[in-house]
């Protein structure tokens, strides 16, 4: 019975502190159009960066 | 019933047997917060100042307010746009943002709770919301507006026009700009948080782990001598040896920024200073040299990064800091914790699990 | 993007301070390099020169990465490319973006001048994320 409630202890602490601990980052769809870019078009992340060169 | 009562003695027995051995502790009273120290509780009403009453009618001319660009120079800030609703009412870095060409210094504190908080920034400069309001405004490097051109760019808005009329009977004065702003402020509130339904008797409001942490919170780890009572903050000042922040130091452009906050704050020395004194420019007294005003730790998890200068992205960073000794020189002697890792991700978990509530819903309103 | 050579796509829009005289022009100069192939090159040579970023220096620039400067210049007195300018300034006006520089990655928003390891915290768990998937 103990190592039953330990590991239900476990499991729900596990389930809490994730949700607590890693919330999913809010994403934005900003369309790329016809923007310049360097760096591979396949490439694994996307940065897109607005900027003012001055 | 009994529950309650006895986690309650058990809280009470703890901090009794902290301020026991608190001696070595600099006792000094007066900015440096209330030496008894004072059990975690749940929070209260949020108290109201007698000269600024609530009306829905001003919490909502306060909302628009916030979030109006209208009140920077340039039209690019907002009280929002630093403190934002979707990332706990600051901007996520480490410095917060500034006004265009400008470097800030300093990290966006959290807006959640503020209602609760005895004193306003890092340095305690401001007593009051109301008071807290117009310093960012007026900011070279915040949102940089001079407050005469303030007035009648608001003025000039028939809806602002009749909404201060509404709000106060009256019309528009930047004091009342900064009444509605504080109002507003007084309802971003997160109140029920898994801590306070353990303290209202509610024992399975917290894991096993995160009751572990708490007792390491207000035991070993010794974290309620500072953080304690409903709000989770002394309202002191205490110089802990925090490092520097080399985007404060190092950038000449906030070089800038630094040297023009000791220069209106009347630091005679202000021409060769390159780091941030804290209180002192606002006291003067030795002992704040570098003293930071304690924050609550309620929504900890949502803050980040932490510390005046944002140099802790994560509470394991802050924990470590803490289980050091904190810094070199820190005015209040802490010594080494010796915590161990179970120790030390109890003590995370009880941060992250009783102290977050659920996400403060925002309405955003319409700017006229 | 050297820390992780085919990893990061850098995609550039074009988001100039109203106040800023040679925001537009420069903007204007990267984009003209892109039609002649050298849009990376103008780029980073804006970034290392800035804020030196009049007519005449941005004629320079051109010549220097080897192309023609006079189409450049061109292309700034007649602003050839404001509509892209112009739409990218909408779409960050839209998002309500007022900080440059703003920064998306994988469409995770960073705003302002943040330190290089928090930028690099997020590639890296962004990397992470699509590793394990």
């Amino acid at each position: 019975m103990r190592h039953i409630a330990i590991i239900l202890a476990a499991l729900a602490l596990i389930a809490v502190s994730s949700g607590a601990l890693h919330a999913a980052p809010q994403r934005f769809d900003v369309p790329i159009l016809d923007s310049p870019f360097i760096g591979p078009a396949d490439a694994p992340v996307t940065i897109i960066e607005f900027i003012d060169y001055q | 019933m009994l529950w309650a009562k006895s986690k309650a003695t058990i809280v009470a027995a703890l901090a009794v047997l902290m301020l026991a051995g608190c001696s070595a502790v600099n006792m000094a009273s007066g900015d440096s917060g209330e030496r008894g120290l004072s059990p975690l509780a749940p929070l209260g009403e949020v108290p109201i100042p007698k000269d600024n009453p609530m009306s829905e009618a001003k919490v909502e001319l306060g909302r628009m307010l916030f979030f109006d660009r209208r009140l920077s120079g340039d039209g690019t800030m907002s009280c929002a746009s630093c403190h934002m609703p979707e990332m706990a009412f600051t901007d996520s870095l480490p410095i917060s943002l500034n006004y265009p060409t400008t470097r800030n210094w300093r990290n966006s504190p959290t807006l959640i709770n503020i209602g609760y908080a005895r004193t306003l920034f890092h340095d305690g400069r401001a007593v009051s919301l109301e008071e807290q309001a117009l310093f960012p405004m007026m900011s070279a490097f915040e949102m940089n507006q001079n407050l005469d051109f303030m007035e009648e760019e608001i003025r000039e808005v028939p809806q602002y026009v009749a909404a201060f009329k509404d709000a106060f009977g009256a019309g528009v004065t930047r004091y009342r700009i900064a009444q509605a702003i504080a109002a507003y402020e007084r309802t971003i509130v997160s109140k029920n948080v898994p801590l306070d339904r353990y303290l209202a008797g509610d024992v399975s409001a917290l894991s096993a782990d995160a009751k572990a942490g708490m007792e390491l919170f207000l035991g070993k780890a010794g974290c309620i001598r500072c953080h304690g009572g409903a709000y989770m903050s002394d309202g002191g000042y205490h110089a802990n040896g925090v490092p520097e922040n080399e985007m404060v130091t190092d950038d000449p452009r906030t070089a800038i920024t630094v040297r023009f906050v000791a220069k209106v704050s009347g630091y005679e020395d202000y021409e060769n200073l390159t780091e941030d004194p804290g209180r002192y420019l606002v006291t003067k007294r030795p002992r704040d040299w570098k003293a930071f005003r304690t924050p609550t730790l309620r929504e900890v998890a949502r803050t980040s990064p932490y510390m005046h200068n944002g140099v802790f992205a994560t509470l394991e960073e802050v924990i470590e800091f803490y289980d050091g000794g904190a810094g070199e020189g820190n005015s209040e002697r802490l010594a080494p914790l010796g915590l161990s890792a179970d120790e030390k991700r109890s003590l995370m978990l009880f941060l992250t699990e009783a102290l977050s509530g659920n996400e403060i819903e925002v309405k955003y309103p319409k700017i006229p | 993007m050297d820390e992780y050579p085919g990893k990061i796509r850098l995609v550039i829009k074009f988001y100039p301070y109203k106040y800023r005289d040679f925001a537009h022009i420069a903007a204007q100069a990267a984009l003209s390099a892109r039609s002649q192939g050298k849009f990376e090159q103008m780029h980073y040579k804006m970034l290392a020169e800035s804020p030196k970023l009049d007519k005449a220096s941005l004629m320079r620039y051109a010549s220097e990465i080897g192309i023609d400067a006079k189409r450049v210049a061109a292309d700034i007195e007649k602003m050839t490319d404001s509509a892209t300018i112009e739409r990218d300034k909408k779409l960050a006006t839209d998002m309500d973006l007022f900080n440059t520089p703003a920064l998306f990655v994988n469409g995770r928003r960073i705003l302002g001048n943040v330190p290089y390891e928090y930028l690099k915290k997020a590639i890296v768990e962004e990397l992470d994320a699509l590793g394990k998937k």
